[in-house]
């Protein structure tokens, strides 16, 4: 370690120092290299760095045309200004933006169709995940929801996925739930059963981790109309019901787990165009729920988004063409921008501190999977195929434009509540376009994997 | 009796305690502050041991000790001072903290490590985690052959191993003070 210092003086320096100084002490000498890469050095200097008085804030906020994501830092302070930009380093993909569907202790989790990939920005790293167990090959046609969370039990970051079966899934019948854990760095089908349905509406979006569980909605009761919150406890891999109170949340409002300065929240949009946001106060405790904020939200806000250090709330808001984050006072009732503009749907903004976390597994773990041999003909036909397809969802994506801009006028023009038609129609286009898009997305993996064999 | 010109506060009836260091000087303590060293105190509370005995600090320096002693009663003064009240304990933080930088300020990188080998020795957990804060603040923007330097290290790479890590973290090289 050191021939002047004890061992333990020299870890208790070395676990003070930012993650940058640490990544170039690596070359420092041999046992610096290693115990930089224990799991018990990266475990206590995250401690460390939580205790640390700087604490951040990440924002991620995507443009298109070329699509590109963009990723801040600010200081969680009253001034909460840029700290540094980040460089996404994952090649984006064709047709979309990358889902952010978590992130904890400054380590992010993307999904895109059936790839899930993990970026710690602190030391640059990304690794690929192995392809999950339930698959479109093994399991048929499944869609599913998904959170990212860490538990602090067993420090280890894990990847949860509910995959229903479509109602023409000739292979599974019940709803599946499995985990991946960073620690075994694999995927398991756990033996957790998810009893209830859910609405399919904001399924990307970060669910509330705390207390070591991942927090779901559902919808339970015989009608399906009752709301509840479904804690996954990563440790245990099982679900613990958490009944909401009555006449809390109606069954048409839309809910998103979160957090709230250390207590599970819920955000609430109702069909009178707030958002209602309460807090459990005490963890567990039903009649604990609080309502925190009502934040009108008819004016143009999409979602809202985190909340700041000072009990600021962020909040995503649609202007002409554009959207933009800007840091709503519930107290004043003001809103100052951030001056940060981009994408509708895919801002995110979530607590961040430096970790070490991944610097000691390896950057790929995507198995090969093999491909059985097709005839040449096959690869002229997928790029028919593929052409086909990319034809279709432009002219989808024309239509998406076109009624978005019509109902943008007559709300623009009327002020009125907004044509619930209009919504509705819009929102099936683009489940077409989703569906369409991961139809793409299948066939040009595929086309893939045939090149990559035949290399 | 040479004792570096700190004498026991004089309103202090209570007991004193002496310490001695490597080279033989001995230092005369009041108990509370004497206390502060946890090593100082096993040795008190070991049975039969009286406080006439002197208790010998055989791995530490005559200047380190002087200042341990110095931060030593002052931080069991800070902390008389402060109580109930949020104002006096935030004053309290601050003057502590201010004395802590006061004391890291002028020492050459030698002299903190003399510091910290006592602190650690005599173990005294507060001192010895602001100074191993001091020293991260220190070091973390020196170059890889500083840090080599001051923990006394060798380097054990190949040139090409040192070479392959360094291309891979190039970016964690940027920015570094120059030795």
């Amino acid at each position: 370690m050191s021939d002047y210092l004890p061992d333990d003086v020299v870890i208790d320096i070395l676990q003070r120092l930012p993650v940058k100084s640490l990544i170039r002490f690596r070359c420092v000498c041999r046992s610096w290299n290693s115990l930089i890469k224990t799991s018990a050095f990266i475990d206590s200097h995250l401690d460390q760095s939580i205790e640390s008085n700087d604490p951040l804030v990440i924002v991620r906020y995507c443009s298109s045309k070329p699509n590109v994501e963009h990723y801040k830092l600010l200081h969680d302070n009253d001034a909460f200004v840029e700290c540094k930009e980040l460089e996404f380093p994952i090649e984006s993909c064709r047709l979309n933006h990358f889902r952010l569907i978590g992130s904890e202790n400054g380590l992010v989790c993307f999904l895109e169709q059936e790839r899930f990939i993990l970026w710690n920005p602190s030391i640059r790293k990304f690794v690929n995940l192995p392809k999950p167990c339930i698959t479109l090959k093994t399991h048929g046609r499944v869609t599913c929801n998904q959170a990212f969370g860490f538990d602090p039990r067993t420090n280890d970051y894990k990847v949860v996925r509910i995959a229903f079966p479509h109602v023409f899934n000739e292979v599974l019948k019940e709803t599946l739930v499995e985990v991946y854990s960073v620690r075994t760095g694999s995927w398991r089908i756990t033996g957790a059963s998810f009893p209830h349905s859910d609405t399919h509406k904001h399924w990307f979006k970060p669910k509330a981790c705390l207390n070591g569980c991942v927090h779901f909605t559902a919808l339970a009761g015989q009608n399906r109309t009752t709301r509840i919150v479904l804690a996954f406890d990563l440790r245990d891999e099982v679900f613990h019901e958490m009944v909401l109170p009555d006449g809390m949340v109606g069954s048409d409002a839309e809910i998103v787990t979160c957090v709230f300065k250390g207590s599970l929240a819920l955000l609430c949009y109702d069909r009178w165009k707030r958002c209602l946001i309460w807090v459990m106060k005490q963890y567990g405790v039903v009649d604990s729920w609080v309502k925190q904020f009502t934040i009108d939200i008819a004016g143009g806000v999409e979602n809202v988004l985190g909340f700041r250090k000072n009990g600021q709330i962020i909040l995503e808001t649609r202007k002409i063409g554009y959207w933009e984050l800007s840091s709503y006072n519930p107290e004043s009732q003001r809103a100052m921008k951030l001056g940060i503009y981009g994408r509708a749907h895919y801002f995110c903004v979530d607590t961040y501190r430096e970790n070490l976390v991944l610097l000691n597994q390896a950057n790929d773990a995507v198995s090969r999977s093999r491909v059985t041999k097709k005839r040449k003909n096959r690869a002229s036909e997928l790029s028919g195929k593929m052409e086909e397809i990319r034809r279709k969802i432009k002219l989808l994506k024309e239509k998406v434009e076109y009624k978005v801009r019509q109902f943008q006028m007559e709300m623009d023009s009327s002020q009125t509540q907004l044509g619930e038609n209009m919504v509705y129609e819009v929102r099936e286009l683009q489940a077409e376009l989703t569906a369409l898009e991961q139809e793409f997305q299948e066939v040009q993996e595929f086309q893939e994997q045939i090149h990559r064999r035949r290399k | 009796m040479a004792n570096n010109g700190e004498n026991p506060s004089p309103d202090v009836g209570g007991k004193t305690v002496k310490l001695k260091a490597d080279d033989g000087e001995i230092f005369e303590v009041e108990e509370a502050v004497a206390m502060e060293l946890q090593t100082v105190k096993s040795f008190f509370d070991d049975d039969g041991v009286s406080y006439d005995t002197v208790v010998p600090l055989l791995n530490v320096s005559s200047t380190a000790l002087a200042k341990v002693i110095q931060y030593c009663r002052r931080a069991v003064e800070l902390r008389a001072k402060s109580g109930d009240d949020e104002g006096a304990n935030e004053k309290a933080r601050e003057e502590r903290e201010g004395l802590e930088a006061e004391l890291v300020r002028e020492e050459s990188d030698e002299g903190i490590k003399e510091l910290i080998l006592a602190a650690n020795y005599l173990n005294i957990k507060d001192m010895l985690s602001f100074l191993c804060r001091a020293v991260g603040d220190r070091i973390k923007n020196k170059s890889v052959e500083y840090v080599r330097r001051f923990f006394v290290l060798e380097n054990d790479f190949s040139p090409e191993e040192e070479e392959r890590t360094r291309n891979e973290v190039a970016w964690a090289f940027e920015g570094v003070d120059a030795d």
